[in-house]
């Protein structure tokens, strides 16, 4: 095998390959996709705060003079609650009678309600600007974190903000498309084209041409996964184990890419077939999508060890202790399935050469 | 003299069919080597065989002294393949295609401008290829098959669907190879230009071989010579005459011919290899 005809083939399809499948499929359809939902469930809305005062504090005066955000004052807890569930607000705080006193000893407590659909980024500036003024009433040096509850009782599951459950659909897309569309699209064209043929009677191998196919397929869907990541400001604090994943998942896509690509000689069979590959690796980001069905059957699907990762890493912040379990399932699904996909291409070159 | 290529009882079957059947060759060094055959009569197989597409079933192939079966790289490295149909890469220019080969067989003095010189291209050697017409891609696909300067060249149908020009041209470039002492494997259905290229022809029917000679020879052997004459019938019209030659009642009957009949053209005929293939096999060349 020649690292050197495998790059001359790489750089060939780059060069000269589909163009436009490449750039409609891999780069224009999965930024079309996170536009769309940034417009649709995203917005600049001002962080909107509700604020119920048991007492007599000077919180709700210090709110209503920061003009970042929007203050509501309700009269009691059970009012704030049904506005937070409803989405009337982002956030809602309780303030007890005597908090002031309480602050300036050192020991504030307030309750927190937040609407689990709310902007992240509400919700971040609502904690900072709540902490600033709980400052002021306390002193300057007080020190202090506020731990946010969740007492209005809404499920996890159901309380995700649409622009995050399709998220996993967003960040999946570029590989899915580029892993198994491209790798296999510029198979199968070399194979509708008879330009197979003349590439196996030069030196280069069937497996190096192969080999040439996935590589491209794997740098651009990496390219392009870590291009969504960036976009939607999701890498996290974990970058580089986020691209450990996205770099496992683009693995599998373009393992299936090549399975698929080994046995279908023209393109429309190979879009009607490498659906079956598409649900496999979406069915995984469906379950994140609908948290209320059972998780369980999406743990079933190889590609789940990736998208849940991939999602836990830069929305909830999971480190490597959290997903080293889902990295070892998947780098074994991978093994399988590369085995898999060599054992295909050795059957072609079995039957050819 | 070495040979260049040898098949020994090689055989290939496609399931029930035998498509090449236990057909022993071979060609010498410095050789054209014509392929004759009708469409399904195992050409195309023995050629995949020969250029290490396929593996023979039974049987043993050797290019240069290299088992095809056991050292494909070695084999794919010396020759050069021009396929019938052409696979160019469309979306590049003749040159890039080119170079794309030179690279793949790691050509060291490669100049692609010399090759489509010799193929009448340069001046469109950076248009794209869809952009060819049906001769200038068959032309650019022989350029192509040189590109590694190979020790022996198999061609298949090289002149098809060419205007005269253009394949004489081709046949130029073939005769000059085989000058510069590569060795040629030419499929083809021109009977024509097989008999006037072809050192040595070899017959393939149904995926056996069944005649292997010098043109000459196989006409010698199986031909039929003619006098052909055209003689005024009654009514002013023309009428046919023939007088077979080379037998023992040849002079006899020439003579009462220009006797009995008023001869006004006479040509002698000499047996193609399509007749001669005909003779053979009872079926034509072309299916």
């Amino acid at each position: 095998m020649s690292l050197k005809r495998i790059g001359i083939l790489a750089l060939k399809d780059l060069l000269h390959g589909s163009r436009s499948f490449l750039i409609i499929f891999v780069v224009i359809m999965p930024l079309l996709m996170w536009l769309i939902v940034t417009l649709i469930f995203s917005g600049t809305s001002v962080p909107r705060l509700g604020i119920v005062d048991e007492g007599s504090s000077q919180l709700p005066a210090i709110a209503s003079e920061y003009e970042s955000i929007q203050v509501t004052q309700y009269g009691s807890a059970s009012a704030l609650n049904n506005a937070v569930e409803g989405g009337n607000v982002d956030a809602g705080i309780v303030i007890p009678d005597g908090f002031d006193a309480a602050a300036m000893a050192g020991n504030p407590n307030l309750t927190v309600y937040v609407w689990g659909e709310s902007l992240a980024s509400n919700r971040s500036i609502l904690q900072s600007t709540v902490s600033k003024m709980v400052r002021e009433v306390a002193g300057q040096s007080a020190s202090f974190t506020i731990k946010i509850d969740d007492p209005s009782g809404i499920e996890r599951g159901e309380a995700i903000p649409w622009s995050q459950r399709l998220s996993p659909f967003i960040v999946v897309m570029p590989i899915v498309m580029g892993g198994i569309y491209l790798t296999a699209t510029s198979v199968v064209q070399e194979k509708e084209r008879k330009t197979l043929n003349a590439l196996v009677i030069t030196p280069a191998s069937l497996t190096e041409v192969y080999l040439a196919k996935a590589l491209l397929g794997f740098v651009f869907s990496l390219l392009m996964g870590l291009i969504i990541l960036l976009l939607t400001s999701s890498l996290g604090n974990q970058p580089w184990l986020l691209m450990i994943f996205i770099a496992l998942g683009t693995v599998m896509a373009v393992e299936l890419g090549l399975i698929f690509s080994s046995f279908v000689s023209n393109i429309n069979t190979l879009f009607a077939t490498a659906r079956i590959a598409q649900l496999i690796i979406f069915v995984p980001a469906l379950f994140y999508m609908f948290p209320y069905f059972p998780q369980w059957i999406a743990k079933i699907f190889p590609s789940y060890y990736f998208v849940q990762p991939i999602m836990d890493i830069s929305a909830e912040g999971a480190t490597w202790a959290n997903v080293s379990t889902e990295a070892l399932i998947l780098i074994g699904a991978n093994i399988v399935i590369g085995a898999v996909a060599w054992q295909m291409i050795k059957r072609i070159k079995q039957f050819s050469a | 003299m070495t040979d260049a290529i040898v098949a020994e009882n090689l055989t290939y079957t496609y399931g029930d069919l035998t498509a090449v059947d236990h057909i022993n060759f071979n060609v010498a060094e410095g050789e054209i080597f014509g392929f004759l055959g009708p469409n399904g009569a195992g050409k195309s197989t023995t050629a995949k065989i020969l250029t290490g597409q396929m593996k023979p079933k039974e049987g043993k192939a050797l290019v240069l002294g290299m088992d095809v079966a056991t050292n494909v790289r070695g084999v794919q490295s010396e020759i050069g393949v021009c396929f019938e149909l052409p696979n160019m890469y469309e979306q590049m220019s003749a040159i890039e295609n080119l170079k794309l080969f030179a690279r793949l067989f790691g050509t060291s003095d490669f100049d692609g401008y010399d090759l489509l010189r010799r193929v009448d291209l340069v001046g469109r050697e950076k248009d794209r290829v869809e952009n060819y017409s049906k001769g200038m891609r068959q032309r650019l696909m022989v350029a192509r098959a040189l590109v590694s300067k190979p020790k022996v060249l198999f061609l298949d149908e090289p002149t098809s669907g060419l205007d005269p020009t253009s394949a004489d041209g081709i046949r130029d470039i073939i005769r000059k190879e085989r000058d510069r002492g590569a060795t040629v494997f030419l499929t083809t259905h021109d009977m024509t230009e097989a008999g006037e290229m072809c050192d040595r022809v070899a017959f393939m029917n149904q995926g056996k071989l069944v005649a292997l000679d010098t043109p000459h020879n196989l006409k010698l052997k199986y031909g039929k010579r003619a006098l052909k004459a055209q003689v005024a019938g009654k009514g002013g019209q023309l009428e046919e005459r023939e007088v077979v030659m080379d037998t023992a009642d040849t002079a006899k009957a020439v003579e009462q011919l220009f006797a009995s009949e008023k001869v006004v053209t006479v040509h002698s005929e000499e047996a193609t290899l399509g007749a001669i293939f005909m003779q053979i096999t009872g079926r034509g060349l072309a299916g």
